[in-house]
């Protein structure tokens, strides 16, 4: 049987249409099953963490951005996946689980001017993009850097600024801050970086590989000015058997 | 006896050159690894790849016959196969984008580590084909060939040592795989004509496809390895490299970002830290060459530093620095005005660059006015020493990326046992302190165990009011302990409260410290550090803190040196389970890797030896076997067993006496290896006049002897020997190590001798059966020696040479003709 030449192009679009809708459903239901994959690990290291549940607000915006389009497309299979991928350049996107605990430790507010040390693939500062005013995301790797601010222009976030530069010496000009989030490691808390954290702000810095990050490193600086560090395991274990 | 068809010298000549080529091939790839990779499935891979050996007598045990008419061209092909393959696999694994940290979220790293593994078996496989044929060819000189095979090995690990002096590790890759070719021209001369033109055309496709890897091989390093990430950063240059078996040294410059190396820096300093240049160990291990700066005072930084703790309590008049770490200690010790500085360097290399190479930069602070430097090893250096310091001073000795991922849990450290505290505390003037810095991991273990060792080591000097000598404090980042021979006096105290204060770092242990004092700066969610010193201190709560803890605190010894080794079954089922929310890093890889390398290399093992087994079944009916192969594997098995337990136990124990981790491990390995093979030799010729049974039964007997005496001489003798010079300490290793060893090289031959006598086709199944049991052997010392201690690994191996004597291959014990 013939069909017509338009016919084959509708026939064409219709099915590139059906294709897109179920890879979005099933891109959706990935995102949905990502955040129960957070929500229960939360809930079994609720007493470590002091609390419960993270922000909602967190978690509703991880089940909107589209965390595939931040990895490369070979790894879109994995991309909702509760763990690191790498991204290239020896850098990779943390865990989810991860990004939503640093996230939910700065206690965001919509009025706030986040900086980012180390964009890697910009999905941190996506995240933090739907949930603050401003983002300031610094990259020090240039090939990196150049390819988070396409993806971020691609996807039309407007309120994430971007440079390659430096991070130690923060973003003087822009600042202060009232969070920082260092995804980059680091020999010790650059003290630029502690200028530029507001009275009452907070930083925070994951140790750790690349990997598999070991502990979160939350700085505060507290009204007075006094700095203060906490060391937080994004896991529930206590070092003596019977405790826990 | 049957007249050889080439000359056996010759043959002698190939068979060490080629064992010496597969030896420093072995200990090269660990060396390989250990820049391109950094994890211990690099153990893993390099452990198991030695199944080539195995998998050699099995595979010559099923085609004996073919074997037996081809020799030549198998020998020397498969010569030129190990030449080709040696570097061919290498090149191919490093490409392989294995990344040991997503091994347990992605399956395909499995089949990468399988793939590694297999490929850089194939050359151990056609090195121990080419040695295995030599037995089977020539039978009547099995002891010989033998002992070039051991003399060779001594060579070979000798040599690499010396090599890697002068060549990078890349090199002596292709310089391995050159020499090995001689393996298989020496024997052509004595092949057949028509033959030998043939081998000797299939030597130039491999001479060219060698001399072309030279102008093209370079390492491949891990992109996740800190130098890697490092010259990702635009700017970012290697302006020098150097190479020694002590590691591969890179200087990193970049002017556009510069770095700035302070780990453990206060976070209330708002100091900036000055230029540096980066310097890497290995692509890893970062430590920083710091700019001379014109006025000293620019690097008031480095007093806050949980290091810089002794010079805040009071003048330091001497100091004796471990470790320059490119010069940063030295820098701290020089800003606090320390008149007299002793600095150890174990790697002169590091001197060299850092002093000569960038003396403009630097400044020379190893050559400063009131600094003496010494490149030796520190516990080497004390016992041959009487001087008293006011601080002995060590700090962050690895990386923090090694310290955390526990990539040192297989390695043994003769600087934090026991032994080692009490030298350092012995070299303390009165009021003098012993400050050992160290990485903070979260849940702490690395600063406890050390905590723990030297409250031991103080308790063991007799002393009893140890809480009172001893005070730990602790950034986020590192924990600095001191430790005195004398309790800490008031005012002492109130300079450390006033540090910490003015720092914002956490006591976790002062002598008068109130519980509200701890975990004030930098807040945990528990204060474990001030708890858990509290009960190390405390005689009744101790023992049950130490059971309690899901990390092994148990202090390391010189008998059981393993200072990074925190491993727990109950803690690893617990994590496993966290495993997605973030229990994975907690998890102590090392002895898992050690573990599975063991059980991975009994089941292949397994299979490599029975495989043969159901073969000769079917040969038995021809009725010519007289051997009962039970005796077969469990001889060859144990005689493979007892000889790798015993000279890696002796090898640990002579690090004791000569202290440098490369010269006794060159020296004790060289020794063993040369002494068994002359032993061989010497075995043969007695067989001659005895009987090779006799002889086997006069070397077991002389082995367990002299292991006894050992276990209870050497310890003492070490003490009394601390003080001698490297080359009487050498000489008196050999003396010491040679009679072993010498008895070790006979039991293996012996026992192939037999063979040879009374069934000659079990002879590369023997060969098999043994390389397996050395593969085994490599890992259960270690897990034995973990658990036990050396001593109890000697005292194992001695027991299954006795054990030997019950099962050695004669017919006597089996279906002896009648």
């Amino acid at each position: 049987m013939k069909l017509p030449a338009l016919s084959k192009i509708f026939l064409f679009v219709a099915c590139q249409l059906l294709i897109s809708a179920s890879v979005a459903d099933d891109f959706q239901q990935q995102r949905q099953d990502m955040i129960d994959a957070i929500k229960q690990s939360v809930a079994e290291t609720r007493r470590h963490l002091d609390k419960a549940e993270l922000d909602p607000r967190v978690l509703e915006v991880m089940s909107k951005v589209p965390r595939h389009r931040f990895v490369p497309s070979d790894l879109w299979p994995e991309a909702y996946e509760n763990r690191p991928l790498p991204i290239g350049h020896g850098q990779t996107i943390s865990q989810p689980y991860i990004v939503a605990l640093m996230t939910d430790l700065i206690d965001t507010q919509p009025d706030f001017k986040v900086l980012e040390i180390g964009t890697g693939s910009a999905y941190q500062a996506a995240i933090l993009a739907e949930l603050v005013d401003e983002v300031y995301s610094i990259e020090i790797i240039e090939p990196l850097g150049k390819a988070a601010a396409k993806r971020i222009a691609e996807l039309d976030y407007q309120n994430i600024h971007t440079r390659i530069a430096d991070g130690y010496f923060g973003w003087e000009e822009a600042g202060p801050f009232d969070a920082i989030l260092v995804t980059a490691a680091a020999s010790h808390v650059p003290p630029p970086l502690v200028k530029q954290l507001k009275k009452g702000g907070r930083m925070v810095i994951p140790v750790g590989s690349r990997f598999m990050t070991q502990q979160l490193l939350f700085v505060e600086k507290g009204t007075d000015g006094k700095v203060t560090t906490r060391q937080v395991l994004p896991v529930f274990f206590v070092p003596l058997t019977g405790a826990r | 006896m049957a007249k050889p068809d080439i000359k056996l010298l010759f043959l002698l000549a190939s068979v060490f050159i080629l064992s010496a080529s597969a030896l420093a091939y072995e200990i090269l790839l660990m060396r390989l690894f250990a820049i391109i990779q950094w994890h211990h499935f690099a153990y893993m891979i390099i452990g198991l790849a030695l199944l080539g050996y195995g998998v050699s007598g099995t595979v010559v045990s099923l085609f004996q016959q073919r074997v037996k008419e081809h020799f030549f061209s198998l020998y020397v092909g498969s010569v030129f196969m190990f030449s080709v393959f040696s570097v061919l696999n290498f090149q191919v694994a490093q490409q392989l984008p294995f990344n040991a940290e997503l091994i347990f979220w992605d399956d395909q790293q499995l089949f990468l580590l399988t793939g590694m593994l297999l490929l850089l078996s194939v050359p151990f496989f056609f090195a121990a084909t080419a040695i295995c044929i030599a037995f089977m060819h020539f039978k009547a000189h099995l002891t010989k060939i033998y002992a070039a095979d051991l003399i060779g090995a001594a060579a070979g690990s000798l040599g690499l040592i010396i090599l890697l002096f002068f060549l990078l590790p890349q090199h002596a890759l292709i310089t391995i795989a050159s020499v090995s070719v001689f393996a298989a021209i020496l024997v052509l001369p004595s092949a057949p004509k028509s033959i030998a033109k043939k081998l000797l055309l299939l030597a130039i496709p491999v001479a060219v496809f060698i001399g072309y890897q030279l102008t093209q091989i370079k390492l491949e390093m891990s992109p996740y390895k800190s130098l890697s990430q490092t010259l990702k950063i635009q700017g970012a240059t290697i302006i020098h490299q150097r190479s020694s078996p002590l590691g591969l040294l890179s200087v990193i410059e970049n002017n556009s970002v510069p770095f700035r190396h302070a780990p453990g820096l206060s976070i209330n300093t708002d100091q900036m830290v000055l230029p540096q240049l980066a310097l890497f160990t290995d692509g890893d291990s970062h430590s920083a060459i710091t700019q001379f700066p014109d006025k000293i005072k620019k690097l008031s930084y480095l007093s806050n530093m949980t290091s810089a703790l002794p010079y805040a309590i009071t003048p330091i008049d001497s100091a004796l620095i471990v470790g320059g770490a490119g010069g940063t200690d030295i820098l701290q010790a020089l800003y606090h005005d320390t008149k007299s500085i002793d600095v150890l360097e174990l790697n002169k290399q590091t001197y060299e660059l850092v002093d000569k190479v960038l003396a403009d930069f630097s400044g020379s602070p190893y050559s400063h006015k009131k600094v003496n430097t010494h490149i030796r090893e520190v516990r080497d250096f004390l016992g041959s020493s009487d001087k008293k310091y006011s601080l002995i001073q060590i700090s962050l000795m690895d990386g923090f990326n090694a310290s955390s991922s526990g990539m040192h849990s297989l390695n043994e450290s003769y600087l934090y046992t026991i032994e080692a505290i009490q030298l350092y505390l012995s070299h303390l003037k009165d009021n003098g302190y012993l400050a050992i810095t160290r990485w903070i991991n979260i849940p702490p273990r690395d600063s406890l165990k050390l905590f723990h060792s030297m409250v031991i080591a103080l308790k063991e000097q007799g002393f009893k009011d140890i809480g009172k000598r001893i005070v730990f404090i602790r950034s986020w980042q590192t924990g600095t302990i001191l430790i005195k021979n004398a309790p800490f006096s008031d005012n002492e105290l109130k300079m450390i409260r006033s540090f910490n204060e003015n720092n914002a770092f956490d006591s976790a242990w002062l002598p008068d410290m109130r519980a509200a004092e701890a975990n004030r700066f930098n807040m945990l969610s528990s204060p474990i550090f001030y708890e858990a010193s509290s009960s190390i201190l405390s005689d009744e709560k101790r023992d049950q803190f130490i059971r309690d803890y899901k990390f092994d605190l148990q202090p390391s010894t010189d008998n059981k040196p393993f200072f990074h080794h925190f491993f727990r079954w109950q803690t690893f089922s617990e994590l496993l389970e966290l495993r997605d929310q973030g229990g994975m890093p907690l998890i102590e890889w090392g002895y898992l890797v050690l573990l599975a390398t063991l059980v991975i290399s009994v089941i292949s093992s397994f299979v490599l030896i029975l495989i043969p087994l159901i073969f000769f079944q079917q040969k038995a009916t021809n009725g010519n076997i007289s051997i009962r192969k039970i005796n077969v594997i469990f001889y060859f098995f144990m005689v493979g067993l007892a000889f790798l337990m015993i000279e890696i136990a002796f090898m640990q124990k002579f690090i004791v006496l000569l202290h440098h981790p490369i010269y006794s491990f060159a020296a004790t390995l060289s020794i063993f290896l040369l002494f068994a093979g002359l032993g061989s030799h010497v075995g043969g010729r007695l067989a001659a006049a005895w009987s090779t049974q006799r002889v086997f039964l006069a070397s077991c007997l002389g082995i367990a002897l002299i292991g006894i005496v050992y276990l209870w001489l050497l310890d003492p003798l070490f003490e009394v020997a601390t003080g001698f010079s490297l080359p009487v300490k050498i000489f008196l290793s050999i003396i010491l190590l040679a009679p072993l060893a010498f008895l070790m090289g006979m039991p293996f031959p012996m026992g192939l001798a037999s063979l040879s006598q009374h069934a000659e086709n079990y002879i590369p199944w023997a060969w098999g059966i043994n390389g397996c049991a050395s593969v085994i052997s490599a890992s259960l010392s270690t897990i034995l020696a973990i658990n036990l201690g050396f001593n109890a690994v000697i005292g194992i191996g001695l027991a299954l040479y006795l054990t030997t004597l019950v099962f050695f291959p004669s017919p006597k014990l089996a279906e002896r003709p009648t």
